[in-house]
């Protein structure tokens, strides 16, 4: 899905696996695996943005935490310039923390209380030697003009702020040490709403002057449009379609994209699709349904859907859907 | 309150005001701030020596405090200042080892009989205003000098039993799985033992020093913190911006002191505070089994062991340290739980 196949993408995630064991017993003995992600697959290409879309529950999160080795991958490989992350030792990680941040959707719970906004900068900047000491303060300005604070919020401490404007800190601190990666988990979901359209047209704008990629993840297909270039959906740790924002918008063929995208509120009433809500929860993880894991809520289901486990097929050029019915598995 | 007043105040502030509402926490404080002053001015309070002399046309400040050569043969209590000379005394001026068989086992001064041949006698500042013990020695002296033991002995065992657990409880809490493992166990066995019985025993073994029975104490006492601690690391390891820190490449050991420890402190300031209070106590009991510390040196529970012979007949020896040991473990424990329930979150209005 690359569109320029000379230039290797930023970041290629191959059959990413996550497992929690499930524990239980008197000798805590394993009983079983919360598969959160199971065989993810995807890449971004330098300076783009892929939203990964799904429920809660479908392991995004996961994901997004596992690619930055917040939590150790089970299974798969990370590439990040081309170096398998996932065989790093813990000192060679960190080294590579430089290059990739993520930005939390809680912006009260991911702020330090006891420190100001000058020290959660400043020991970044130390900590990777960004710049010399003499420059810290004029780069921490710097840092906070960039995503719109004045520098006086520098010596003040996070429940000084408002939502917003912690969720500027918060980026504030992404961009701290200068990454080619962020990871941008939910960054506008618990914002009002008159908030959230500023804070993503400052994760463009910085976007577009520092050249960064986004791994940007969304339960609201409404925001993904505007800020994405691929969109991944998954359900139950699995990708169910990745492709072009319009592929996935304008010609989408599972049938979950189909759900997802019909439940998405639409501003003008006039043009309201035909609802098909989706019935039932997301199935438990532990012990997901046989075939395809979403044939129990699937409007199109077929027999043949509770026995076949779904392969992505490339139904299109840079389009890949994971449905028997929609895009027929080659032979 | 609302949320704006909340965040316009530092957490302290807060802590305070909720702190400064109840009353008999108060008074708590205001006592341990008095025992504190009484503890560090100790030797201006209680002295044999003059604070002030001028004594053969000689000026001398802060006798009290310096060992002057000239002084060390003279007797204060019948020396008396003649022409030009001047004397500034402590209000007790009796040293805490000053003894003198001519009063042994008198009785505070209210309560003191009569002598029989019908002379008033005045001793003029030479009153002992609580009694004596059965060394003449002056029974107010030794409670003031005991302050000191009792708080250096509070704090300095709940500092070393709060650094320890605290380490520990941040190690166990942060680090999870087998270290997790290995201090819980740890902490189990030092619980299992019924910790005033193995100091007894420890102290049996050790010689007798006021810095023993410190470690001792301060050895014993740190699982309730421990376990406290790493509680609040375990909720805060998951938290949001414990991830950022990792995610932005801290070193784990910035992470634990730096990020996550300022927010772990505050069941510590109130187990700590309880903890003072229980040192106290510890001692105290240690002191009267003579097993504290060592003798003469003044502690409450040293006055209290002497009591013991003459329980019947000199009761000023039994209810003045007691009332010391008591009045200042009541005042840890009021601060104790005023500080818990400033803290908490749940009682903020």
């Amino acid at each position: 899905m690359t569109d320029s196949p000379s230039q290797p993408p930023l970041l290629e995630v191959d059959g990413l696996v996550k497992h929690f064991p499930v524990r239980g017993g008197v000798f805590s003995r394993v009983l079983g695996a919360v598969r959160a992600v199971d065989g993810v697959t995807f890449s971004i290409p330098r300076g783009k943005t892929l939203s990964l879309v799904g429920e809660s529950g479908s392991g995004k999160t996961t994901a997004g935490r596992s690619i930055l080795r917040l939590i150790e991958p089970s299974a798969g490989r990370v590439l990040f310039n081309g170096v398998d992350l996932t065989r790093l030792d813990r000192r060679e990680m960190r080294r590579y923390r430089k290059a990739m941040q993520i930005i939390f959707q809680d912006p009260y719970g991911s702020l330090n209380p006891r420190m100001t906004v000058y020290n959660m900068l400043s020991e970044i900047l130390s900590t990777h030697k960004i710049v010399p000491r003499a420059q810290r303060r004029q780069r921490i300005y710097e840092i906070l003009e960039l995503v719109g604070l004045p520098p006086e919020s520098a010596d003040r401490y996070p429940h000084e702020f408002s939502g917003g404007q912690r969720q500027r800190i918060g980026i504030a601190r992404a961009l701290a040490v200068e990454p080619e990666l962020i990871v941008a988990d939910e960054p506008i979901s618990a914002l009002d709403v008159s908030i959230q359209a500023q804070i993503l047209n400052l994760l463009r704008d910085v976007q577009e002057r520092l050249g960064l990629t986004y791994l940007f993840i969304a339960h609201d297909l409404s925001v993904v449009r505007h800020i994405s270039d691929y969109v991944a959906v998954m359900y139950l740790g699995r990708i169910v379609e990745r492709g072009r924002v319009d592929d996935i918008f304008e010609r989408p063929v599972h049938p979950y994209t189909k759900a997802l995208l019909a439940a998405a509120p639409v501003p003008n009433p006039k043009l309201a699709r035909a609802r098909q809500p989706l019935a039932g929860d997301v199935p438990s993880p532990i012990h997901p349904p046989p075939g395809c894991h979403f044939h129990p809520r699937c409007p199109d289901a077929v027999a043949l859907c509770r026995i076949t486990e779904q392969r992505l097929v490339e139904i299109a050029p840079g389009h890949w859907a994971a449905c028997s019915v929609h895009a027929p598995q080659p032979e | 309150m609302n949320d704006s007043a909340i965040l316009k105040q530092g957490y302290w502030r807060l802590v305070w005001r909720q702190f400064r509402k109840n009353g008999l926490a108060m008074a708590g404080l205001a006592v341990i701030l008095c025992l504190f002053a009484v503890a560090l001015l100790a030797p201006f309070l209680a002295h044999s020596r003059p604070i002030h002399l001028v004594k053969d046309g000689r000026t001398y400040w802060f006798a009290n405090l310096i060992d002057y050569p000239e002084l060390i043969e003279v007797d204060f209590v019948t020396w008396t200042p003649g022409d030009g000379e001047r004397v500034l005394r402590p209000p007790v001026p009796f040293g805490p080892l000053d003894d003198n068989v001519l009063h042994r086992l008198e009785p505070p001064v209210w309560a003191r009989s009569a002598p029989e041949d019908g002379t008033e006698v005045d001793n003029g500042p030479f009153r002992h205003w609580l009694g004596t013990d059965d060394r003449g020695r002056d029974v107010l002296s030794r409670l003031i000098w005991g302050t000191r033991i009792s708080m250096s002995i509070g704090f300095v065992a709940v500092g070393i039993s709060a650094l320890i657990g605290v380490v520990f409880g941040a190690l166990a809490g942060y680090y999870g799985g087998k270290v997790d493992m290995v201090i819980l166990r740890l902490i189990e066995i030092v619980m299992c033992f019924p910790s005033f019985f193995l100091i007894l025993t420890l102290m049996a073994f050790l010689p007798p020093s006021i810095w023993n029975i410190m470690v001792a104490i301060g050895l014993l006492g740190w699982t309730g913190i421990a376990r406290l601690v790493r509680g609040e690391f375990l909720r805060l390891r998951e938290s949001d911006f414990a991830t950022a820190a990792r995610a932005t490449g801290l070193h784990d050991g910035w992470i634990i002191f730096r990020h996550l420890l300022p927010n772990a402190l505050a069941p510590v300031w109130v187990s700590a505070t309880f903890g003072v209070a229980g040192a106290i106590l510890t001692e105290s009991g240690l002191s009267f089994l003579g097993f504290g510390v060592p003798p003469p040196a003044a502690s409450w529970g040293e006055v209290l062991k002497q009591s013991q012979t003459y329980i019947t007949y000199a009761w000023w020896l039994v209810t003045f340290p007691g009332a010391a040991i008591f009045i200042t473990v009541t005042a840890f424990n009021l601060v104790g739980e005023g500080l818990r329930d400033a803290m908490d979150p749940r009682l903020r209005q």
